[in-house]
């Protein structure tokens, strides 16, 4: 996947040592009132950030110990990870909390036969999966347990052939997804979509011309200034360097886009002094903008940076451990 | 913002914050935290009164996102519900819906208050008469008008719209199918009709909604067959939206909504059956002469606005498309009569290799469609 790329756009420069000390730094900032305001999202942040550094290139720079232990108060009885241990258990988190023990090689740290009969709990009868008890359902929801279970070898203990069905159901006329049957594509659901299909070897039921179409979708996602939106005639966003091309990944056209200008748009968006990305240029750096933009650098192979897995988002060195090499 | 924002200003390097900002700041968070560590040992002694329901509102409202106390305030109302007259759930779960008023206003893209919002309504549906629950979702076509009116494109808006409407035409049809006897019409409480107009309404305020046009392709194999409408009913219907759509395409051509409809538009009619791709709702069954006739027609009105915009990216992609059809029919019928498939594909090459001029971030699409010619 990585290939030798020449860029000819400024700034040139990824600050590799500033974005890891933002990320190192992200969890002492208890004099911020926003880091109390987004404690309902801790878990993901942690994986995020786990994520961005392994991607880096400095897989040791958050205290494995301290981030197990973390991960393991944030485990219900029900088997259900919420984003803190005061928080309710909800798919979303329990995809992190099995992410980010998969990238330090803790996964029996935690009960992960009560993970696994959790996220069985959640399915529906049509196959889609509810993100909790109280049964909102979606595709990101698929997605967030089929992984799940794919990380813990137990893709037995659900009706993935129904999954598939309810992914598929969700395509649109322009090739792309929304999150349940009917709903408008979104780069965002697309991914997510595409995930599910290539975590159960499905790709081969899109049709080749509803591929093709698809793809052509996600390639004119790119605006002028080189930068990637979500949805026709919205604006552009770092996050959806990530979504569109992991996207384009899985369906092998990385090339129909310019790769040279996306890197400069996703270049620009960095805070060249503290470090971290935004959403844009100029606007305020968080670390979900981070790792999705330097994931979205990974997928167009900016030197110095490890391979992302398109499908999983974490470094190919963890999907190889779990998975063996493709 | 640390953790995920969008379109929040990065505050200056050298905005250091002077000691009294710093000062109010650990106020704030002493205050919230206060707030945090009430409403979490009300929680974990499973509190349900409707004094816990302003503590938890306060909290909400200076954090929407805190999703583990939407599903205490769940439990706190299924809880007051329980005893409770008809009459006096209603009044709860109506206060509920208008208290989250304000809110929704405040962040429209809040996944957590519209999913409070469903369960709130779900529970009229479980636990009201059919008549009054009617009413209650009724009144939330209203909301999803004013949030529409001010976002045309909001994504959640546009799927509480469909989410709603469906239950409205599900409640209307169990009180048609109780008045009546047996034979319920599949139809009955049906709102096809006026989503459809909902979406001709949209349009004709801006053509470039792509969530209107998406929302209109839904609908139309629905109508149609609630129309009954006979295949030559259905060519008129078809006629009539190619129609809009070439005179819109005039106005606009470089309009990716736009492009994109008149896409399914002619794929879902006029696809040779090798290259049928995903199902989609049928519009109408075409001969393959039908077919090729609105093809060409298309063709024709196409190649007249490129002599106009002769470097339109989207018109040249659509051109491309629409004579790969025409060159699949070509290679399913033995006696091509007119149409000559090598002229097509020489077509189909100079209008590739000016995409590769005129749109230069796609050359490897071009480039790639170029060697599959």
């Amino acid at each position: 996947m990585a290939t030798a790329v020449a860029f000819t756009n400024k700034p040139e420069e990824l600050f590799v040592d500033k974005h890891v000390k933002y990320i190192q730094t992200l969890d002492t900032r208890k004099d911020e009132l926003e880091y109390w305001l987004t404690e309902h999202l801790r878990l993901s942040g942690v994986y995020w950030g786990l994520t961005a550094l392994h991607l880096l290139g400095h897989p040791g720079a958050l205290p494995r110990d301290e981030t197990i232990k973390f991960v393991q108060s944030c485990q219900h009885e029900n088997g259900g990870f919420g984003a803190h241990p005061s928080h309710d258990a909800h798919l979303l988190y329990t995809l992190s909390a099995i992410q980010i023990l998969a990238m330090v090689d803790a996964l029996d740290a935690v009960d992960t036969e009560a993970c696994v009969s959790y996220v069985r709990g959640l399915q529906k009868p049509s196959g889609v999966f509810a993100g909790d008890e109280w049964g909102e359902e979606d595709t990101r929801f698929v997605y967030t347990a089929i992984q799940t279970l794919k990380i813990l070898g137990r893709l037995d203990a659900i009706d993935v052939g129904r999954a598939v069905e309810y992914v598929l159901g969700c395509q649109n006329y322009d090739g792309g997804f929304g999150l349940v049957p009917g709903a408008e594509s979104h780069s965002g659901q697309i991914f997510t979509c595409l995930g599910v299909l290539s975590m159960t070897d499905s790709m081969d039921r899109l049709t080749p011309a509803s591929k093709d179409q698809l793809a052509g979708w996600l390639a004119q996602r790119q605006l002028p200034n080189g930068g990637l939106n979500g949805r026709p005639e919205k604006l552009e966003d770092v996050c959806y360097s990530w979504w569109v091309m992991s996207s384009l990944a899985m369906l092998g056209k990385l090339h129909w886009i310019d790769r040279n200008k996306l890197v400069g748009f996703i270049l620009s968006c960095q805070d060249e002094v503290r470090g971290g990305l935004a959403d844009r240029k100029g606007d305020a750096v968080d670390v979900f903008h981070t790792v999705f933009g330097i994931a979205g650098l990974c997928l167009v192979g900016w030197g110095g940076l490890k391979e992302v897995d398109p499908v999983y988002c974490m470094p190919v060195e963890t999907t190889k451990r779990l998975f063996g090499a493709k | 913002m640390t953790m995920a924002s969008h379109g929040i200003t990065r505050r200056p390097v050298s905005a250091a914050q002077s000691a009294k900002a710093r000062e109010q700041e650990l106020l704030k968070i002493e205050q919230y935290n206060t707030l945090v560590a009430e409403v979490q040992a009300l929680r974990a002694s499973n509190t349900y009164t409707t004094a816990t329901l302003s503590t938890t509102a306060t909290l909400l409202s200076q954090n929407p996102e805190f999703n583990t106390i939407w599903n205490y305030r769940r439990r706190i109302v299924l809880h007051l519900l329980t005893p409770m007259s008809a009459d006096e759930k209603l009044k709860l779960l109506t206060s509920e819906l208008a208290y989250l008023i304000p809110l929704l206003q405040s962040y429209p893209k809040c996944y957590w208050i519209w999913n409070y919002r469903i369960f709130l309504l779900q529970t009229c549906s479980e636990q009201l008469d059919v008549t009054t629950a009617l009413i209650v979702w009724k009144g939330e076509m209203k909301l999803v008008d004013k949030m529409l009116g001010r976002d045309a494109r909001n994504f959640h808006g546009w799927g509480y719209r469909r989410g709603v409407v469906g239950e409205i035409e599900r409640l209307q049809g169990r009180i048609s199918g109780e008045g009546g006897k047996g034979n319920v019409d599949a139809s009955a409480g049906s709102l096809v009709e006026e989503e459809f107009q909902y979406t001709t309404a949209m349009y004709q305020k801006n053509l470039s909604n792509f969530s209107a046009w998406h929302n209109r392709s839904k609908l139309i194999p629905r109508l149609l067959d609630e129309r009954n409408a006979n295949p030559e009913e259905r060519r008129t219907f078809l006629d009539g939206e190619l129609g809009i759509m070439q005179e819109a395409l005039f106005t606009d051509p470089y309009d990716q909504s736009l492009q994109l409809y008149h896409h399914w538009l002619i794929s879902a009619t006029c696809s040779p059956a090798s290259s049928a791709g995903a199902k989609s709702g049928e519009i109408v069954r075409l001969t393959q002469s039908q077919q090729l006739e609105i093809l060409s027609r298309t063709l024709a009105w196409m190649r007249e606005l490129l002599e106009e915009e002769p470097e339109c990216r989207l018109l040249l992609e659509e051109l491309i498309f629409v004579s790969g059809l025409v060159r699949g029919h070509v290679a399913e019928n033995n006696d091509p009569d007119t149409i000559s498939a090598d002229e097509v594909k020489s077509d189909m090459q100079s209008w590739l290799d000016k995409l590769m001029v005129v749109d230069p971030m796609r050359i490897g699409r071009w480039q790639e469609l170029a060697e599959r010619l």
